[in-house]
């Protein structure tokens, strides 16, 4: 085959398959994506869906991907949290949750997952109070 | 600008002709391949074993309902290590090169079938799979010898691997920046939608208990450089073909683009480690640009093509 065919073809396959595909179809899949990261149109107004733990006096102390999701990568326990709201299985999140919890010795009694709301440039400029947190799941972490 | 045009002139003169630019291509993109699977192999080790009820398959694992049993996901990345070796080496290539790329695309593609796809590793994998079916082991490798001089003069033979990789490589950018105008609108040309993606990216970090930018405060607190850097973005995503085409620009777009990428690490603690190593602009820094001088390039790698045996005895030199 001549040799610019050879890249001609290929490069088609590249274009229609990496560009043309995904931008048509909106899919965001592997190895073919539309890659819509950073590209939401973003308000100041942040819902972050999460999960906390609540200690014996009533603090709220955050919670690390690996806890929250058996992970390391935060976008995976972001996914894990949104996925079990979307599918309404946060009760059993919180449960996991809870298990992995006892096991690294957490001064924690409860376990929320919940979605915070916050002004997120205020809360850069120092002003940290919610404007809304609604929780989905509770549970007890049993000694 | 100049320490790159130095640096690129300096790699295409030390790789001359295109087996060995394709050679290098094999040894960096596998190489980074690789130390991928080996760096995150207790990640992927243990996201053998996570619950069922948090598959949710991705591209070529779709059709699987339900997640493979621990034991085969592990038994395949057991066995992606040397297939790896193999690719990097250029040992049995033939074998090893397709081996490798598949057990890639099938590793990478289970570990986003979890609810969650993440954007670091889509060049790569097709990087690998491109260069996997390629002649990437007719120089530096360790079955050179074996092939046959006459190889050497058939210099569609490596062009097309290095050109087609270089075209993933600005197709993505394109496919981000429609992305940006698409949802962003032109909201996020203006760097305001710039500003709030910043801050609500490190405040999510902080809320799941991760690292985020020390610097991302002040960069929310003082957005004046969003507004020059947010349309810059897309002007140089939008605009990466360009980089296809002239020397000129391909440094521009390179230099550009890797800054881009420098900023998101530094004001959003998201590392694309591809990128910042500048593994993922080797194709196009290998490739002749198309309408630079390209018949004469062509005319001047055919006459100086050493005979590929030569290759495996410079670099035993």
């Amino acid at each position: 085959m001549h040799a610019g065919m050879r890249t001609i073809i290929t490069s088609s396959v590249a274009v229609l398959f990496l560009g043309v595909y995904p931008i048509l179809t909106e899919r965001d899949s592997y190895p073919h994506s539309h890659l819509p990261m950073f590209s939401v149109r973003r308000t100041e107004t942040a819902r972050i869906d999460t999960a906390v733990a609540v200690s014996s006096s009533g603090d709220i102390q955050r919670l690390s991907p690996r806890v929250i999701a058996d992970t390391d990568e935060v976008v995976m326990a972001k996914d894990a949290v949104v996925n079990a709201i979307n599918s309404r299985s946060t009760d059993r999140l919180c449960a996991e949750i809870a298990k992995r919890i006892r096991s690294e010795k957490f001064d924690a009694v409860h376990v929320r997952v919940l979605t915070e709301t916050y002004n997120a440039i205020a809360w850069f400029q120092g002003d940290k109070d919610p404007l809304k947190i609604d929780v989905h799941s509770e549970c007890v972490v049993s000694p | 600008m100049n320490t790159l045009a130095t640096l690129t002139d300096k790699a295409r003169q030390y790789a001359a002709t295109d087996a060995q630019r394709l050679a290098i291509l094999r040894i960096a993109v596998g190489g980074y391949a690789l130390t991928f699977l080996i760096v995150r192999f207790p990640h992927l080790w243990n996201s053998a074993a996570y619950p069922s009820s948090r598959w949710q398959p991705v591209g070529i694992l779709s059709p699987v309902d339900s997640a493979p049993t621990a034991w085969l996901s592990r038994f395949l990345l057991i066995v992606a290590i040397p297939a790896g070796l193999g690719f990097v080496f250029g040992w049995r290539y033939r074998i090893s090169g397709p081996l490798f790329a598949l057990l890639f695309l099938v590793i990478t593609t289970f570990r986003f079938s979890w609810g969650s796809v993440l954007h670091t590793e889509h060049l790569v994998v097709i990087h690998v799979v491109v260069i996997a079916f390629s002649s990437a082991d007719h120089a530096w490798s360790k079955r050179v010898a074996q092939h046959s001089s006459s190889d050497a003069l058939d210099l569609g033979r490596y062009k097309w691997a290095i050109e087609t990789c270089a075209v993933a490589t600005v197709v993505g950018y394109v496919v981000s920046g429609v992305a940006k105008i698409r949802y962003g609108g032109w909201d996020w040309i203006s760097g305001d939608v710039l500003r709030n993606q910043i801050a609500f990216d490190n405040l999510r970090k902080i809320m799941l208990g991760d690292i985020h930018s020390p610097v991302a405060s002040w960069i929310i607190n003082n957005d004046a450089p969003l507004k020059f850097f947010a349309p810059l973005t897309v002007i140089f995503e939008l605009g990466a073909p360009l980089a296809l085409f002239c020397t000129f620009l391909q440094k521009i777009w390179i230099v550009g683009i890797w800054l881009f990428h420098a900023g998101v690490l530094i004001f959003m603690a998201i590392v694309f480690p591809y990128q910042l190593l500048g593994i993922a602009y080797l194709p196009v820094i290998f490739m002749t640009p198309f309408l630079s001088g390209r018949h004469q390039h062509n005319v001047s790698s055919h006459v100086h093509e050493p005979p590929l045996q030569q290759h495996g005895q410079s670099t035993s030199n």
